[in-house]
Parts: C-alpha cells; sequence; structure tokens
C-alpha cells in the first residue's frame, strides 16, 4: 500500500508517517498544498491524508482540485476544526472521510484501512461473511450457523458496521459517527454497552467469539486465528 | 497605539469649544441682521419725515404765494412785518423780499436758500460766526412770486436729525447687547458642555486605568446626549460581563487542565520507575493515554460551547420531531441504562415538529441523559418525555435521584461547576453549561425543577410553525 501525507506541521507528518510505515505502508511526505497536489496527481496512491489548513493552497482547495482533475483516490482530512460545519464542507469538498486533531494514531489507521477497503459504491455487496455469520443487508437480516440472530435495528447497524469492515479494526468513535451521528465524546460507554449486548445474541452459546476487543483501539469482527 | 493608550482629559481653551463658536457666529450674524434692520427703519423714516416736511413746507408756501399773487409781495411783507409781533413763535422760517427792497425775514437768510425750490441745509460744524443764530439744519423751499418777489419758507428739521441720532443709538447698543448676551451664552453653554465632556472623558479614563466597574456619567443637556452616556453604558455593561466570563473561563481552564495533566505526569513516572514490568507499565500508559483524552473531550466541549455561543443564530435549522429525535437517542442510551439495572421510561409517541439545529438537539439530549445516568441516583430511573403545551414544544429528562437544590440551579448552569467536587463522575463539568447555550441558541428556555425526588429538566422550544 501507498500513502501520501500532506500537512505544513512536520512534526504531525512525521507522526503519522512514521506509524504507518512501521504497519509497513510505503508513504511519501509532501510540506505543503501545491506540492502535495501535484505528487497526488503524478502517483498513483492507495490513500491521501490531507491537513485542512494550510498556508497557499488549502486542503480543501487540493480536495476539489483532485477531484476536479478525476483522481478518486480515497482522502482523510484533518483538522483543528471539530464542528459539524467544518465537517460537512470537508466532505462536500470531496473528503472521504474527516479525523478531528488531535488524535490517536490507531483511530487514523483504523480509518485509512475503512477507506482503502471501501469498494466503489456500485461494488458494494449487500451480503458480508464472517466465518459461520452471515449478514444479509438488503434483507436486514442476519444468522449464525444457519440460525436467525433476533436484532433491534440499532444492534443490526452495529453489525452491519462492522461486518464492512471485517477483519479490520473499527473504532468506538467511528462507530458513534457513523451509527448515530454522535460528533461529541460521550461520559459513558455507550458502544461497550452496545457491544456487550450484541455479543449476547451473535457470540453466546456459539463456538467461538467473532466480535473482538482490541485494547484502546475499538473492536473487530473476525474468525479467530 | 502607545500614545492612544489614554484619553486626553485635560479641558480644551473655551475659545476652542464648538459651543462658542457656535455662538460667535450666530451672534455676528444677529448683529448683521439688526444693522440691516435697523438700516431699513432708518431709511424709511427718514423718508416718511422728510415728506411730511416738505408737504408742510409746500402748503406754507401755496398760503404766501396766493396772498402774494393776489396783493403783490409789498403788501405780504407789510403784513408779516405786522403780525410779527403776535407771532414770534412760529413754526416756520419765512424771508419775503419784495420787488420794491421791503423785506420780511423771522430768521431765515437769503444764505439758506435756493433761488427756487428746495434746500437741505446740512449742518457745518464750521458754521460762519454772521449766522449765530441759524438753526444749521433746516429744509427751506423758496419760489418767485407773480411780481417777481422771493418767497421763501424754512423749516427746523433737527428733530428729524435727533431721531436718527437716537435710532442709530439704540441700534448700536442694543445690538452690542445682543452680540454680548449671544457670547455670554455661547460661552455658558459651552463651559456647561465641556465640564460634561469632561466628566465623561474622566470616566473613560479610568475606565482605559483598569476600572472596569466605572461608567459614564449621564451627559446632561438634553436626552439624546444621555441617551448616548447610558447607551455607552449598557455597551460597557455587556463587555465588563464578557470579559468576567472570559476570566472565569480562562480560570476555569487552568483549574480544570491542572488535574490531568497532573494525573498524566504522574502515570508517566510510574511508567519509568516500572518500566520493566510489563503489566503494570502497561496499565500506566493506557492510564495516561485516557487521561489526555479527557483533556481533548474537554477543549472539544469548550470549542464547541464556544461557536454555540458566538453563533447568533447561525444554526443548521431544519424541521426535527423532538419525540423522533429523543427516542433514538434514548434506544442509544438504554442499554447503558439497563446494564446498570436502571430504568428508562419514554414518552414520545406524539410527533413534535420544531425547527432546530438536530445536531446540537441531540448532544443537549444525550449530556442531559447522561446527568441523570452519572448523578440521578441508583437506581438510575430516567423518563423521558416531549410534548407540545401552548404552541410551545416541551422535551422533559427527568430522574429521581437527589436531585439539584433551589439555590444551585442558576449555578450549575455554569461553566466546570460541581455541586460537589469530590463527585467521582466523569466530565468536563460542560454538560449543563452546553444544554443552556444550545436552548438559549434556539430562542428557548431551560428551566430545572423538583422532581420530588429527583431532578426534571425541562427544554421549551418555540413550536414550528410549518
Amino acid at each position: 500500500m501507498r500513502m501520501l501525507i500532506i500537512d505544513d506541521d512536520a512534526r504531525t507528518r512525521a507522526f503519522v508517517a512514521e506509524g504507518l510505515r512501521q504497519q509497513g505502508q510505503a508513504v511519501d511526505e509532501a510540506g505543503d498544498g501545491d506540492v502535495g497536489l501535484h505528487m497526488a496527481l503524478d502517483s498513483d496512491y492507495d490513500a491521501i491524508v490531507v491537513d485542512r489548513m494550510m498556508p497557499g493552497l488549502s486542503g480543501l482547495d487540493l480536495v476539489r482540485s483532485m477531484r476536479a482533475s478525476g483522481l478518486k483516490t480515497p482522502v482523510l482530512m484533518l483538522t483543528a476544526l471539530g464542528a459539524v460545519d467544518d465537517r460537512v464542507d470537508g466532505l462536500n469538498a470531496g473528503a472521504d472521510d474527516y479525523l478531528v486533531k488531535p488524535f490517536a494514531f490507531s483511530e487514523l489507521s483504523a480509518r485509512i484501512q475503512a477507506l482503502i477497503r471501501r469498494p466503489p459504491l456500485a461494488d458494494r455487496t449487500p451480503l458480508h461473511k464472517v466465518g459461520d455469520l452471515t449478514v444479509d443487508v438488503a434483507a436486514h437480516r442476519a444468522t449464525r450457523a444457519g440460525q436467525a440472530l433476533d436484532l433491534t435495528p440499532h444492534e443490526f447497524k452495529l453489525l452491519e458496521r462492522l461486518a464492512r469492515n471485517a477483519g479490520q479494526a473499527v473504532t468506538r468513535t467511528m462507530l458513534l459517527e457513523t451509527l448515530w451521528g454522535f460528533h461529541f465524546d460521550p461520559r459513558a460507554n455507550l458502544i461497550d454497552a452496545h457491544i456487550s449486548r450484541l455479543r449476547a445474541k451473535v457470540d453466546r452459546g456459539f463456538d467461538c467469539d467473532l466480535i473482538q476487543t482490541i485494547r484502546g483501539v475499538g473492536y473487530v469482527l473476525k474468525q479467530p486465528d | 497605539m502607545s500614545s492612544s493608550n489614554r484619553t486626553r482629559t485635560g479641558t480644551p481653551s473655551i475659545w476652542s469649544t464648538t459651543g462658542l463658536r457656535f455662538a460667535a457666529a450666530f451672534s455676528l450674524l444677529f448683529g448683521l441682521g439688526a444693522v440691516v434692520m435697523v438700516a431699513g427703519i432708518d431709511y424709511g423714516l427718514m423718508r416718511f419725515a422728510e415728506a411730511e416736511v416738505r408737504d408742510g413746507l409746500g402748503h406754507q408756501m401755496e398760503v404766501m404765494r396766493t396772498d402774494a399773487d393776489r396783493h403783490g409781495t409789498e403788501a405780504l411783507v407789510r403784513e408779516l412785518n405786522a403780525e410779527a409781533r403776535n407771532r414770534d413763535a412760529r413754526r416756520y422760517l419765512l424771508l419775503v423780499e419784495a420787488p420794491d427792497g421791503s423785506t420780511f425775514s423771522n430768521g431765515l437768510t437769503r444764505l439758506a436758500v435756493n433761488a427756487t425750490g428746495f434746500r437741505h441745509n446740512l449742518p457745518n460744524k464750521a458754521r460762519p460766526a454772521r449766522w449765530p443764530d441759524q438753526t444749521p439744519n433746516m429744509m427751506t423751499l423758496s419760489a418767485r412770486a407773480a411780481d417777481g418777489g422771493l418767497l421763501a419758507v424754512g423749516r427746523d428739521i433737527q428733530h428729524l436729525d435727533e431721531l436718527r441720532g437716537g435710532i442709530r443709538r439704540f441700534a448700536l447698543w442694543s445690538g452690542l447687547a445682543l452680540i454680548l448676551l449671544a457670547l455670554a451664552g455661547g460661552w455658558v453653554s459651552g463651559r456647561l458642555f465641556l465640564r460634561r465632556l469632561e466628566g465623561v472623558n474622566q470616566a473613560v479614563g479610568r475606565i482605559i486605568a483598569g476600572q472596569d466597574e466605572a461608567r459614564l456619567p449621564s451627559v446632561g443637556l438634553g436626552r439624546e446626549f444621555n441617551q448616548l452616556s447610558e447607551n455607552l453604558n449598557r455597551m460597557l455593561d455587556r463587555q465588563e460581563a464578557a470579559l468576567t466570563a472570559l476570566k472565569s473561563l480562562s480560570e476555569g481552564v487552568a483549574h480544570e487542565l491542572r488535574a490531568p495533566l497532573n494525573r498524566v505526569r504522574n502515570r508517566l513516572e510510574q511508567v519509568a520507575s516500572h518500566i520493566d514490568d510489563a503489566a503494570t507499565r502497561d496499565e500506566m500508559i493506557e492510564r495516561a493515554l485516557a487521561e489526555t483524552d479527557q483533556v481533548s473531550a474537554l477543549f472539544e466541549a469548550l470549542l464547541t460551547l464556544a461557536r454555540i455561543e458566538s453563533s447568533g443564530g447561525a444554526l443548521n435549522v431544519a424541521p426535527v420531531d423532538l419525540a423522533d429525535l429523543a427516542a433514538t437517542v434514548c434506544d442509544i442510551y438504554r442499554p447503558l441504562v439497563e446494564e446498570a439495572n436502571g430504568e428508562m421510561n419514554t414518552s414520545l409517541t406524539h410527533s413534535v415538529v420544531v425547527e432546530a439545529d438536530a445536531a446540537l438537539l441531540q448532544q443537549a439530549l444525550a449530556n442531559l441523559i447522561e446527568n441523570a445516568v452519572f448523578h440521578g441516583g441508583a437506581p438510575i430511573r430516567i423518563s423521558v418525555s416531549a410534548r407540545t403545551e401552548e404552541g410551545k414544544a416541551i422535551l422533559r429528562v427527568a430522574d429521581q435521584g437527589i436531585g439539584v437544590a433551589e439555590s444551585e440551579r442558576e449555578k450549575v448552569l455554569r461553566r466546570f461547576y460541581r455541586i460537589n467536587q469530590a463527585d467521582p463522575a466523569p466530565g468536563s463539568g460542560l454538560g449543563l453549561a452546553m444544554v443552556a447555550a444550545v436552548v438559549h441558541a434556539h430562542g428557548g428556555a431551560l428551566h430545572l425543577a423538583n422532581n420530588a425526588p429527583g431532578l426534571a429538566v425541562e427544554i421549551t422550544l418555540p413550536r414550528s410553525q410549518g
């Protein structure tokens, strides 16, 4: 996998690049928007991380130019501005996801993975299979080992979100944002409470646990090794 | 900026004040007007008086000429001389010279008359000594009788000059008095105005010097001036309130930051001293990370709060069904409540549509439910309802915990305020402040009440018109 990091803040850039390299990614860096745009257009990247506020070409304008040139590479926008409006601006400009500074590297990494794995809209399969679990998005039905699971709508949405990223970590923040549009940090461990309910229905009574906790990061749905 | 840092509070010279300059200009105009008016009166009056004198002279001349033409000038002279003893106090001065050389004169000399017609003898200061008794200022009329005799009549018009002089003196003195009065008035009102302004200036100086509580005195001199100082004072009140809020905010932030920073530091010290004990080390690192997350959350909440408060109505407003929104948020929190063996009751069946920013309302409601979860006592019993009352939408979140004392209800809406500082419940201390800000931004009202037992929070929003 090949990534491009565009951020005028050298420390953030180095931190992100270093982390991704440790995961075995090839990482290019750009210190300003103009250079970044050239690099994005010249080479083929799997994902681009771009800071929103940069002198010269801003992150928003960079993404707009990229999209105007027909480049569909997934973009994760970083920003110090966290209001809903700013998020909407970023997404409208053509970014695929939006992460507010300060962030945990695990959060950034999980989001990049989710972006890379996100299939083009047309190919999106309405059927996810993880081990003996089947999540049928179109029929709004989940079965495990042939047994239908009795899930509430909220639980189904949560399971579907995990299944779509099967094998990849999904953070609590990602779940809060995508499931309920919570762009704030609740004091309570909301996600954990929902996961434990979901576990009771998906994993209890079966031979292995498909919903697994990744300490300090979030959850992953996968067949245990 | 360094020189403009202080106001100049010294009194400017009275001569440079606007009031006096106005006064001077007005008195000048006044004086000019008086001069024009007096000149007009003078001209009209003199013309009238002169015409009257000429009429009188003409009439007298007619009488004499009729006599002279009928009986001859000599006869007139004789008659006049005979009459002169009885009529020495004559109003008119006469001079009659008959062709035979006989004359009559009661003071009018040949020098003062023309051959025929009117003559105005101007007063001559260098009066020839041979006219010791001649009235210097007179109007004369002369004519010839049919027999060639000279008929002349004159009238002293000194009184006209005196009248004219009187008018002019009156104009001069009253004009001077007017100008002086106007100047004095200007000076006094200028002084008055200056003294008031000086008071205002000194008050501004005190405020600049740091006395934030100082206020401008009333300028006086009129409603508009008073309104100006009142409005300025109102502006100062607002700014002082904002400044006080900012001060307490920065104190609060500093205070709120110190504790988690200290804990992060402690954890990292423990990491350093347990570097070989993998389990303890990892746990401490995780705790330190959790603390930094708390600091981030605090800043995020502060920024959001600041945005809501400064939004000035710039919300993403759309029709929102409060009952729907609340049902979703309750569903999200229900597993948490039930996990703690709590209960969450909802009464959200009828749709209650308001014009609102859904994301902000969602967060406000989440804050209220979290408050009930963390401060609502055990077991947790939360009830959430939405209803319409008198054209208003009311969202109510109630718990059955220890509630909030009446005296604390105002305070709990402040940033960082905690009823019990030792309360171990998580949170930034901004939850209710944010609810209050959201409600305020929507033009609604927030009401904290006794749920007997527990706390009931009611958000009242104006109902959607659509």
